[in-house]
């Protein structure tokens, strides 16, 4: 995973997979990288290539600990599959989801 | 008559289907491909065939025997590569029939099938029952008072449906359960499959763990069983017990002796059916 910063925003990309064994990884080390100036939080899962259960909590986790401070989480190019997982989980209509073409 | 038939191959768009059982052998409206073409020529008086595969003979001879079921001699043999079947056919000198006026190549194009087959079903099955234009149901399929059936839909044998579902324009094959508050929409739900508690179905195939979407032909394995997954492992789990079991069986038995004054009250099943597309 790469975590980068610009401006206020806090972008995470190159997420493989977020499944039970690597999604608590994820989350705490964004929750780490997340300083009291980032008020967005960008997902980028255009690299994700499987989505369980606990990557779904991970993805929840991080958007409860945005809301508090007023902040966003953004979901940037989910695959075609973390779609699929998103729509049927019935998630897509809660998250802010931004496809660029 | 006698004549040839080719399976097709491997389609690589329905490969997420075919992991779980041949194209042939997948069931559209609970009766599959190869039971729809065998009646089909047997209407037209084919009496003996022999059935060309590349793959999965087994699969194929279990599920068809000799073709007694349909009136027809059947015959499989499998060869490895297609041309070997067309020599094998050009010596014996039999006529080819296609296996299927319009094979699906995609997801979409199953899903055509789908929606075809479902517009073509005039005729009611045995078992069938129609609650309300376009609407039609196994006699065995259990269905809360609270689901929302939207033509065309076709609900197969021992389907299980919770309260809250909505299925609109869809298929649910036999033996899958769709728990509480599920939203099937423009989908093919394949047979013993079970469908999570308020998850959201639209222009999908799903069966099993299996998830497509038809329109772009994307497709995922469901990693949780409680999003979607096979039915038949939740059956055993909640009884899987001889005592377990038992205790269920008497249990039927008692419910249904309970309900006997009930039943002989009842004209029909109007009741149920209005609450059920209430």
């Amino acid at each position: 995973m790469k975590i980068s910063t610009s401006g206020p925003s806090l972008n995470a990309s190159q997420i493989t997979e977020l499944n039970s064994s690597t999604a608590p990884a994820v989350r705490d080390e964004i929750r780490a990288a997340l300083k009291p100036e980032h008020t967005a939080l960008v997902l980028d899962l255009s690299a994700t290539k499987f989505v369980d259960s606990s990557g779904l909590g991970a993805i929840i986790a991080l958007q409860k600990t945005m809301a508090p401070k007023g902040g966003t989480l953004r979901i940037l190019n989910p695959t075609p599959t973390v779609m699929q997982i998103l729509e049927l989980t019935r998630l897509h209509r809660v998250l802010d989801i931004v496809r660029s073409t | 008559m006698k004549a040839a038939i080719i399976l097709p191959e491997k389609i690589p768009g329905l490969a997420a289907l075919e992991s779980i059982r041949p194209l042939p052998l997948i069931p559209l409206l609970g009766r599959s491909l190869l039971d729809l073409r065998l009646e089909e020529l047997h209407r037209t008086g084919l009496r003996e065939a022999v059935l060309f595969t590349t793959h999965n003979r087994t699969a194929i001879v279990d599920h068809i025997g000799a073709g007694e079921r349909w009136g027809i001699r059947v015959e499989v043999r499998e060869l490895p590569a297609r041309d070997e079947i067309h020599a094998c056919i050009r010596e014996a000198r039999l006529p080819v029939l296609p296996f299927h006026a319009k094979c699906a190549t995609d997801p979409r194009g199953w899903f055509q099938n789908v929606t075809e087959t479902l517009e073509r079903a005039v005729e009611l099955r045995l078992g069938m029952r129609e609650l309300a234009a376009g609407v039609r149901v196994h006699r065995s399929a259990k269905i809360a008072p609270s689901v929302r059936l939207v033509a065309p839909c076709w609900i197969g044998a021992n389907v299980r449906i919770a309260g809250g579902v909505c299925v609109a324009e869809s298929v649910v094959e036999s033996g899958s359960f769709l728990d509480t508050g599920a939203n099937i929409s423009r989908s093919w739900i394949g047979p013993s499959t079970y469908v999570g508690a308020d998850t959201d179905l639209v222009e999908s195939l799903a069966w099993e763990r299996q998830l497509v979407k038809w329109a772009s032909g994307s497709s995922v394995q469901i990693a949780d069983a409680f999003l979607l997954g096979p039915a038949g492992t939740r059956e055993t789990a909640a009884g899987s017990t001889l005592p377990a079991r038992a205790a269920g069986c008497l249990g039927a038995i008692w419910r249904a002796i309970a309900n006997l004054p009930d039943y002989f009250r009842r004209t029909g099943n109007e009741d149920f059916n209005q609450r059920t597309l209430a």
